[in-house]
């Protein structure tokens, strides 16, 4: 086109000879940081599932000692000493069972002497 | 290689693939960064910004324009966020333009005049960058107003308009100073 100005004349540079190395250094760095990351990112998720599973853990223990506490109870106290009880006045099982485990079968067993 | 194709190889991640695309037009894209930024040094680290960022870009590439023309707008978008960064934008502002072009109305400027290529030089770095790399692609690479009006997301009219300014501006300064030269 005759409005077109001639830029035929001037100088075009090349790239310098190191460009694409440099470029495929900066790919593969890039490429490295990504996998960290997503290792990192890993760590943080495994860290959190064991909390989770100690913490389910400690949970499930406690929850289980107390049912062994309740079963020990049934099992120290016998029909005869509930019967017992129920002839003091009290119909209610759970009312024994909220009573001091101790004191209550240590005073159980010298009323039964 | 087909366009589609070696696209396709650089979205699965083929160095081979950025490779060609590096040897076809890392030279272009340098000298459309050294014509905005007006540093060599800062050029090539611009073209090297532009071919590391590719293959994460070519992601979104629907193919809808050609792979050269939209490494010229990741190359003016590049260039353009590195001289806001250094606040060198204001070299020239498009308002200025006018006023230079107020100096150069009346002059003839349809003549094919055999201008010093320094002096050219030194002309097209007097625009502001962004017209001045309308001015290199236009003039310099062949494009089209159409891939302009892509590249800068403008429509032709405005860029032929900014382009007649433009050349206006040049030519001015070429003739004006052609006599010391």
């Amino acid at each position: 086109m005759r409005n077109q100005i001639d830029f035929s004349r001037v100088e075009r540079i090349k790239p310098r000879k190191d460009s694409w190395d440099m470029v495929c250094a900066r790919l593969d760095s890039s490429k490295k940081n990504k996998v960290l990351t997503f290792f990192q990112a890993r760590s943080i998720f495994a860290v959190a599932a064991s909390f989770l599973v100690v913490a389910f853990i400690a949970a499930w223990t406690t929850f289980n000692k107390l049912d062994s506490e309740t079963l020990l109870i049934k099992n120290v106290a016998s029909d005869e000493l509930v019967s017992w009880y129920n002839d003091l006045g009290e119909s209610s099982d759970d009312e024994l069972e909220n009573l001091d485990t101790y004191t209550s079968i240590s005073y159980l067993l010298q009323e039964t002497k | 290689m087909n366009e589609k194709v070696l696209i396709n190889k650089i979205q699965q991640g083929s160095r081979e693939a950025l490779g060609l695309l590096w040897k076809s037009h890392s030279t272009k894209v340098l000298n459309l960064a050294f014509r905005m930024l007006k540093n060599r040094d800062e050029a090539e680290d611009a073209l090297m910004d532009i071919f590391v960022s590719v293959p994460g870009k070519i992601q979104s590439f629907r193919g809808e324009s050609a792979l050269g023309t939209w490494l010229f707008r990741l190359t003016v978008n590049e260039c353009l966020m590195k001289l806001r960064s250094k606040k060198r934008h204001a070299e020239l502002e498009e308002g200025h333009i006018d006023v230079l072009l107020n100096s150069a109305i009346g002059s003839k400027n349809d003549e094919p005049l055999d201008y010093d290529p320094e002096l050219l030089e030194f002309g097209l770095s007097k625009l502001p960058a962004e017209t001045r790399s309308m001015l290199w692609l236009k003039d310099a690479e062949d494009l089209g107003v159409k891939d302009l009006s892509e590249i800068y997301n403008m429509p032709e009219g405005t860029i032929k308009a900014r382009l007649s300014r433009a050349r206006t501006v040049v030519r001015s300064f070429l003739q004006e100073n052609q006599n010391y030269a």
